[in-house]
């Protein structure tokens, strides 16, 4: 919950790994960016964490009850997650959490150690904010910024949202002429529509953005 | 004081030899760069993990491939985690032997998979022991786990040693000079120190 207007209050990241030592290293990483870090081992701890039960669907009816009591508690403002993982997979997490009306709004960040064109293409469509590769680096990190800034946003009155627009916004996102709706970040609501389009030509051009020092995207780019 | 100065130039070309000879890779240098005063011990407390983690793998692999109908997926699921593991920490050339030991799982080849094992066992030891000694000459906070390290360095060592003999003989000139100005160094500080403590300044 926004406490207060302030675009410095905390980030709290849940970061989900079957592996000890990448919890390890993604939660040193995460806090050495300052973000509050809870870390998970499987898909279903980190729904039941975020007060989603497996079998939920969305189901207008039952979640708003159950998400709204541990949404008060727990906020989390974005989902790492590895791929590879027994049980439910990081493909599935993603599902599940775009799947709920109580979690859809939280973006959702894929980590992979293979370089897998149609893995990442299916995370992006799905509605993945981003997909890293593994080993995650500060770099990678500090390309989560905007879209943490993105969730507050939509906490915040419209007053607000101008000036983080201008400061944060902008120099992240380059100027989209194909989009069919003028400056979808502009608006909240217009925002949780167009999310899954924006990501994908996000990631597509991304992945042509000179400072990105290892190739990730390569398989996209070839198949487009 | 001069052996310290020559210890800490020893240090330097020790390290770099790491990374030139492809042992470590700049994975390794990422993890040093997050230790800092609040969090003293993450490089040791995370290649700790890798070494208990390694070691579990390993052995579940030789026990796989002793079967007599092998499952290559089990196998294949464990070199994974242990791929997704050493690239974690930057041990580059464990992270090599892993990808062609997963090759060998898909053309469900024994007698690859079986030198694979024995490739990744050696590596393993190889980033191991250097590891060891780089904790032990740099310093580690916390529990003095010296003597434990150096008996596993020994076992280590003769798994290595019988792999290959010359390069054996190489990596041990090495590891003698450096350990024994390591040695040295450390024979002179605990002099000067208890020197202190006997109210016998030495300047």
């Amino acid at each position: 919950m926004a406490i207060t207007g302030d675009s410095h209050s905390q980030f709290h990241v849940l970061a989900v790994d079957d592996s000890l030592i990448d919890r390890k290293l993604i939660e040193r990483l995460l806090k050495t960016s300052s973000y509050q870090v809870t870390t998970v081992d499987s898909g279903s701890k980190a729904l039941r964490f975020l007060g989603l039960n497996e079998d939920d669907q969305s189901n207008p009816d039952t979640v708003p009850s159950v998400s709204l009591n541990n949404h008060q508690e727990v906020e989390v403002n974005l989902i790492i997650t590895d791929y590879c993982m027994p049980g439910m997979t990081g493909y599935d997490l993603l599902k599940k959490v775009k799947e709920s009306s109580s979690l859809r709004n939280i973006p959702v960040v894929i980590m992979s150690s293979e370089n897998v064109p149609s893995r990442i293409t299916r995370c992006l469509e799905e509605g993945a904010e981003e997909f890293f590769l593994k080993p995650v680096r500060q770099a990678d990190l500090n390309r989560l910024k905007p879209h943490l800034m993105k969730t507050k946003i939509k906490n915040q009155k419209p007053e607000g949202q101008e000036e983080l627009e201008k400061s944060n916004i902008q120099p992240e996102q380059p100027p989209q002429p194909p989009s069919p709706h003028p400056q979808p970040d502009s608006q909240p609501s217009p925002l949780l529509q167009q999310q899954p389009t924006n990501n994908k030509r996000k990631a597509m051009e991304e992945g042509l953005s000179p400072d990105r020092t290892r190739p990730r995207y390569n398989g996209i780019t070839t198949m487009v | 004081m001069d052996s310290v100065i020559q210890l800490q130039r020893q240090l330097v070309d020790y390290t770099a030899q790491l990374f030139n000879e492809g042992i470590l890779d700049d994975q390794f240098n990422q993890l040093q760069q997050l230790q800092d005063e609040s969090n003293p011990d993450f490089v040791v407390e995370v290649v700790t993990l890798f070494f208990e983690d390694s070691e579990r793998l390993l052995n579940e692999l030789a026990k796989a491939l002793e079967q007599q109908s092998v499952d290559y997926r089990k196998i294949d699921a464990h070199v994974h985690q242990l791929k997704g593991s050493s690239s974690s920490i930057g041990a580059q050339r464990v992270q090599k032997v892993c990808i062609a030991f997963r090759n060998c799982c898909e053309d469900r080849n024994i007698e690859g998979c079986q030198k694979c094992l024995q490739q990744v066992k050696h590596e393993y030891s190889l980033v191991k022991t250097k590891l060891e000694t780089l904790f032990k000459v740099r310093g580690k906070k916390g529990k003095n786990k010296s003597n434990l390290f150096r008996m596993n360095t020994v076992a280590q060592a003769t798994d290595f040693c019988l792999y290959d003999r010359s390069l054996s003989r190489r990596f041990w000139q090495q590891e003698g000079q450096f350990l024994g100005q390591y040695n040295k160094v450390k024979t002179i500080a605990e002099d000067h120190s208890q020197r202190k403590q006997n109210g016998i300044l030495d300047m």
